[in-house]
C-alpha cells in the first residue's frame, strides 16, 4: 500500500508540474505577481527571428581598462534605450569589445546614430555665421585641445552628409528672455542664453588658435584628423569645452515659457564653467555650435554669459518633431562622449520578415518530428511507448515553460536545439524499454522487468547525457566568445532539453508505468500481457535469439 | 537454434569500410574543398531573397555589386573630407579590389560573399540601394528580407583558433569523463581513447562531406558548422557509451569470458538500442532538414550526417578498436593487409542469455 501511495503522490506532483507549465505556456506573454515578486513569462525571440542589428564594437586603442569599457557600455545602453529599441542587449566581450544587439531595428541611420557617433562632443566657436546641422567641421581639439584643456586630443571619425537646418539662441532659465529672432539660415531659429552671470573673462581668449595647417590637423597617433569645413580665417574652429566637462546630471529637457515648446537645459562642471562663462560673456551675439565627432548637431547664437548652467531654446521646438529633436540633443549631450573610441569590428543585419517565416517552418518541423518520434515509439514499444509519448508531451510543455520563465532567447538554431532534444528526450526511454524487453525475455515478471530496466539502463543514460552536457558547456563558452547568440541559444536549449528529458523520461514514465500496474495488475504471465510491452512471441527458452 | 550475429569477427572489414568512406572526403579536404566562411576569414555575406521562379543569374548579382562598389570607391577617393572609416576602407580596397561571389541556394535565396563592407561609411547603403534599384520587388526581389553579415579580420582569426580549441577541449573533456565513468573497468583510458577515435571518424566524415559540397556547390562552413561539429562530438560518444556500458556490465558478470566474445555479446545485445536511440534523433533532424528554415539547413545537414556516422562509428569502429587494442592486432594488420583475421574469430555463437 505504501508504494501505491507514493506513486499516487508522484502522479499528483507530475500533475501539478503539468498544470503550472501549461499555465505558463498558454496565455500569452505576461508578468504575474507570484509570492510577492514579479515574474515575467515571455517568449523572447532572437535577432534571427525578429530581425535587427547585431554589432561587435572594438576599442581602437589597446589596453583599455575594464572600467572605461564599462562606462562606454552604459553610455551605449542609455543611447540605445533612448531610441526606444525593444529589449536591446549590450554586453562586454573579452577585454576590448562590446557586443550590441538591437532586435527589431532595421533602420541603418538609427543604428549609426546610436552606435556610430561614439566619439567626441565639443562646443565650438562658430564665429559670426550659424553652421548647418550635419556639416562636417575641423576643430582645434585634435591639434591643440580645447580652451579648458590645452593639449592634443584624439580625433574620432565623423560622418558626412549635409542637411541644412538652423538654430537660434535665446535667453532662458532665470535670466531675462531675449527675443530669439530668426537667424539668417534655416526655416526657424533658436536662441541660447546664459542663466548665471559669467565670471571674469579668462586670459585664455577665444579665437587665438595656434593654427593647424589647413586641410588636415594631424592627430598625434596614426589617425589623421577629420577633414572638414574651416572657419572664416581658414583655421580649424576653436573648441571651447568638450563633452567631458558637461555635468550629465544637469542635462535635461525643459519646458520653454513661451509657446509651450521644449528646451534643452545643460550644465557645465567646475573649472570648465569659469572658462565657458568668460568665453560666452565676451562673445554675446556670436554663434556657438555643438559638434559630435566633427559633425554639427546644433548651432545657436549666444545671448548671454553662461558659466554653470545654460539652455538652448528654439521656436520650432513646440512641434512633435521638435520635441524629438530636443530629446535627441539632450541624449547626445548627456551620452555624447564615450571614454573609448570604438570601431565596428563585425556587424549583422537581419531582414525583418525573415523571422516569422522561419518560426512557422520550425514549428512545422517540430510537429512533424514529434509525430514521427511518437509514432515510432508507439509502434515499437506499444504501451510503454504510449506512456513515453505522454511524457514527451509533458517534456515539451515543461521545456517551453522554462524558456518562457527564464527568458531564454529563442534563435533559429535554438529552436533546432529544442527540436533535436525531442529526439533525445525519448533516448532514455528507448534505452529503458529495450532493457525491459530484454529482462522480460529472461523470463522476469513485467513488474520486475520494468524495475530492472530502469535500474540497469541508468548508467548508460547518465554517461551519455553527461557527455552531451559537457559539449553544451563548451558550446556556450564558444558562443559567448564569438558573440553569436545563435550558438549560445543552441547550447542553452539543448542543455535544458537534456536535463528536462531526464526528468520526464525517467521520473514521469516510471510513475506512469507503475500506475499502470495498479490498473492492470502486475501480470505475471507474459504470454498475455507481453504484447502490450512490445514483445512479439515469447519463448521461455534461453536459446532464443536476440530480436534485433 | 539460429546462429547469432558475429560482428567482431569482421572488425577489420568495418574499419576498412570506414577508411573508404572517409577517403573521398579527405581527398577533397586536401584539394582545398573546405570553403571557410566569413566567420573564419573575415568579409561580408549578403542574403538576398527572390521569388523562387524569378531568381536572376548569380553573375548578374555579382556584377551589380562589383560595378557599384568600384564607382563608389572611385568617388570616395576623390572626396575631400574622408572620415576614419572611409580611410580604412580605401586602404583596404587599395590592397585588394572588391570581390563578390554569388551562389544560388534553394528557395530563392542567393548568398553573396563579398569583401568586407565597412560600417560607418555609406558603402553598405550604396550597395543596398543599387541592389534595390536593379532588382525591384515587382521582379520578385524581397527587399525586406535582405540580410548582411560582416566579420572583421581580428574576430575572424580568433573565431578560428577558438573553434579548434573548442573541439580539442570537448574531446579532452569527454575523454576524461569516460576514463572516470569507466574507472572500475580494466584500462579505462582505452574506452575513452576508442570513443574519441570513433568521434574523429565522425568529424572527418562531416568535414569531408562539406569539403565535397564546398568543392562542387561552393557551400561554406561557418561558426554554426563548428557548433554542429561539437554537437556531433557529444552525440557520437552517446552510442559508444551504450555499448561500452554493456561491456562494463558483462565484464563484471562474466569475468572469464574472452574479450572478443564479450564485446560481440555486448554489441549484439545493444545493437537495436543504439540504432533506435539514433533513429529518434535522425527522425527529428530529417524533419528539421526538410521543413525547417533555409538558413540553418546546412547546420542541420552537418548534424544529421554526423549523427548517422556517429551511430556507425560507435558500433563498428569504437568497439572494434577496443578488441584490436586488446589483441594488439595492428602489427599483424600491417603485416598481412586488410583481411579479417581468422584466428580472432569467436568460436561460439553468442546468445542473449548469460
Amino acid at each position: 500500500m505504501h508504494r501505491v501511495r507514493n506513486n499516487l503522490l508522484a502522479l499528483l506532483g507530475i500533475f501539478l508540474v503539468v498544470v503550472v507549465a501549461a499555465w505558463i505556456c498558454f496565455g500569452g506573454d505576461r508578468t504575474e505577481n507570484i509570492l510577492g515578486s514579479k515574474v515575467t513569462f515571455a517568449t523572447k525571440q532572437g535577432l534571427d527571428l525578429q530581425g535587427g542589428y547585431q554589432l561587435l564594437l572594438q576599442a581602437r586603442q589597446s589596453g583599455v581598462s575594464k572600467e572605461r569599457l564599462n562606462v562606454a557600455r552604459n553610455i551605449i545602453e542609455k543611447r540605445v534605450n533612448s531610441l526606444g529599441t525593444n529589449e536591446p542587449s549590450i554586453t562586454i566581450q573579452g577585454d576590448n569589445r562590446i557586443s550590441v544587439e538591437l532586435p527589431g531595428v532595421s533602420d541603418d541611420e538609427q543604428v549609426r546614430k546610436a552606435i556610430g557617433s561614439t566619439g567626441r562632443l565639443e562646443f565650438i566657436d562658430a564665429g559670426d555665421t550659424a553652421l548647418n546641422t550635419d556639416e562636417v567641421v575641423q576643430t582645434t581639439y585634435c591639434t591643440t585641445g580645447s580652451l579648458v584643456e590645452k593639449k592634443p586630443g584624439l580625433c574620432g571619425s565623423g560622418t558626412n552628409s549635409t542637411a541644412p537646418a538652423s538654430t537660434t539662441v535665446k535667453p532662458g532659465g532665470s535670466g531675462t528672455p531675449a527675443a530669439g529672432s530668426n537667424e539668417a539660415i534655416g526655416p526657424s531659429g533658436t536662441a541660447l542664453a546664459g542663466a548665471t552671470a559669467g565670471a571674469t573673462p579668462a586670459a585664455t581668449a577665444a579665437g587665438a588658435t595656434p593654427g593647424a595647417t589647413a586641410g588636415a590637423g594631424a592627430t598625434p597617433g596614426t589617425t589623421p584628423a577629420t577633414a572638414g569645413k574651416l572657419n572664416s580665417t581658414n583655421q580649424p574652429f576653436q573648441t571651447i569645452i568638450t563633452g567631458d566637462q558637461l555635468d550629465p546630471s544637469k542635462i535635461d529637457v525643459g519646458f520653454a515659457e513661451a509657446g509651450g515648446g521644449q528646451k534643452v537645459i545643460f550644465g557645465v562642471k567646475g573649472d570648465a564653467a569659469t572658462v565657458f562663462g568668460s568665453y560666452t560673456g565676451s562673445n554675446i551675439g556670436k554663434q556657438m555650435a555643438i559638434v559630435l565627432d566633427g559633425k554639427v548637431i546644433s548651432s545657436a547664437r549666444i545671448n548671454g554669459p553662461i558659466s554653470n548652467s545654460g539652455e538652448i531654446t528654439s521656436d520650432r521646438w513646440n512641434t512633435p518633431a521638435g520635441k524629438a529633436e530636443v530629446q535627441g540633443i539632450v541624449t547626445q549631450l548627456k551620452y555624447g562622449s564615450l571614454p573609448v573610441e570604438l570601431s565596428v569590428e563585425s556587424s549583422r543585419k537581419i531582414g525583418a520578415t525573415l523571422g516569422s517565416d522561419s518560426v512557422d517552418r520550425s514549428i512545422t518541423a517540430g510537429i512533424v518530428g514529434l509525430s514521427i518520434v511518437a509514432a515510432f515509439m508507439l509502434l515499437y514499444f506499444r504501451l510503454p511507448g504510449l506512456l513515453a509519448n505522454l511524457a514527451l508531451l509533458i517534456y515539451s510543455l515543461l521545456a517551453f515553460a522554462i524558456f518562457k520563465t527564464f527568458g531564454i532567447v529563442l534563435t533559429l538554431a535554438g529552436i533546432a536545439g529544442f527540436i533535436l532534444s525531442i529526439g533525445m528526450a525519448v533516448d532514455a526511454n528507448v534505452l529503458i524499454f529495450a532493457r525491459m524487453k530484454e529482462e522480460m525475455r529472461l523470463g522476469r515478471s513485467i513488474e520486475r522487468a520494468v524495475e530492472e530496466g530502469f535500474r540497469n539502463a541508468w548508467p548508460a543514460i547518465r554517461d551519455s547525457n553527461v557527455s552531451t552536457l559537457i559539449t553544451c558547456l563548451i558550446l556556450y563558452w564558444f558562443g559567448d566568445f564569438t558573440g553569436t547568440s545563435a550558438i549560445k541559444g543552441f547550447s542553452l536549449t539543448l542543455a535544458i532539453g537534456v536535463v528536462c528529458s531526464l526528468f520526464t523520461a525517467i521520473t514521469v514514465t516510471h510513475t506512469f508505468l507503475r500506475l499502470m500496474f495498479l490498473v492492470t495488475g502486475s501480470q505475471r504471465r507474459l504470454s498475455r500481457a507481453g504484447w502490450w510491452y512490445g514483445m512479439n512471441r515469447v519463448r521461455r527458452s534461453t536459446e532464443e535469439v536476440v530480436q534485433v | 537454434m539460429r546462429r547469432s550475429l558475429d560482428l567482431v569477427r569482421y572488425r577489420w572489414a568495418f574499419i576498412v569500410a570506414s577508411l573508404l568512406i572517409i577517403l573521398p572526403g579527405v581527398i577533397f579536404i586536401l584539394l582545398g574543398g573546405l570553403r571557410l566562411g566569413i566567420d573564419f576569414t573575415g568579409g561580408s555575406s549578403w542574403e538576398l531573397y527572390f521569388d523562387k521562379n524569378r531568381v536572376p543569374e548569380v553573375r548578374l548579382v555579382e556584377n551589380v555589386l562589383k560595378e557599384t562598389d568600384a564607382s563608389f570607391i572611385t568617388a570616395l577617393r576623390g572626396k575631400a573630407d574622408q572620415n576614419q572609416a572611409e580611410k580604412d576602407l580605401l586602404a583596404k580596397r587599395n590592397q585588394q579590389t572588391f570581390d563578390a561571389i554569388a551562389q544560388q541556394s534553394d528557395e530563392g535565396l542567393v548568398i553573396v560573399r563579398t569583401s568586407q563592407i565597412f560600417d560607418n561609411t555609406s558603402e553598405k547603403a550604396t550597395l543596398t540601394d543599387a541592389l534595390n534599384k536593379r532588382f525591384q520587388p515587382s521582379n520578385g526581389f524581397d527587399q525586406q528580407r535582405l540580410s548582411l553579415t560582416t566579420t572583421g579580420p581580428t574576430v575572424a582569426s580568433e573565431v578560428t583558433t577558438r573553434s579548434v580549441l573548442a573541439v580539442i577541449v570537448a574531446s579532452v573533456g569527454i575523454l576524461l569523463y569516460l576514463a572516470y565513468a569507466f574507472r572500475k573497468v580494466k584500462q579505462p583510458w582505452r574506452y575513452g581513447v576508442c570513443a574519441i577515435v570513433g568521434m574523429l571518424h565522425d568529424v572527418l566524415v562531416v568535414l569531408g562531406l562539406f569539403a565535397i559540397l564546398g568543392f562542387f556547390f561552393k557551400v561554406e562552413i561557418d561558426a554554426l558548422f563548428v557548433t554542429a561539429l561539437l554537437t556531433v562530438i557529444g552525440f557520437s560518444v552517446h552510442d559508444s557509451i551504450v555499448v561500452f556500458d554493456r561491456i562494463r556490465e558483462n565484464e563484471i558478470r562474466n569475468p572469464g569470458e574472452r574479450f572478443e566474445s564479450l564485446v560481440n555479446h555486448s554489441l549484439v545485445q545493444t545493437l537495436a538500442r543504439s540504432v533506435n536511440t539514433s533513429l529518434t534523433v535522425i527522425f527529428t533532424l530529417t524533419a528539421l532538414y526538410l521543413f525547417g528554415g533555409t538558413t540553418i539547413r546546412n547546420f542541420v545537414l552537418a548534424l544529421l550526417i554526423g549523427i548517422i556516422s556517429g551511430t556507425y562509428s560507435s558500433i563498428f569502429n569504437a568497439s572494434m578498436l577496443l578488441v584490436i587494442w586488446q589483441n594488439r592486432e595492428w602489427g599483424r594488420f600491417i603485416g598481412r593487409g586488410p583481411k579479417p583475421t581468422a584466428s580472432a574469430a569467436i568460436p561460439r555463437p553468442v546468445t542473449t542469455a548469460s
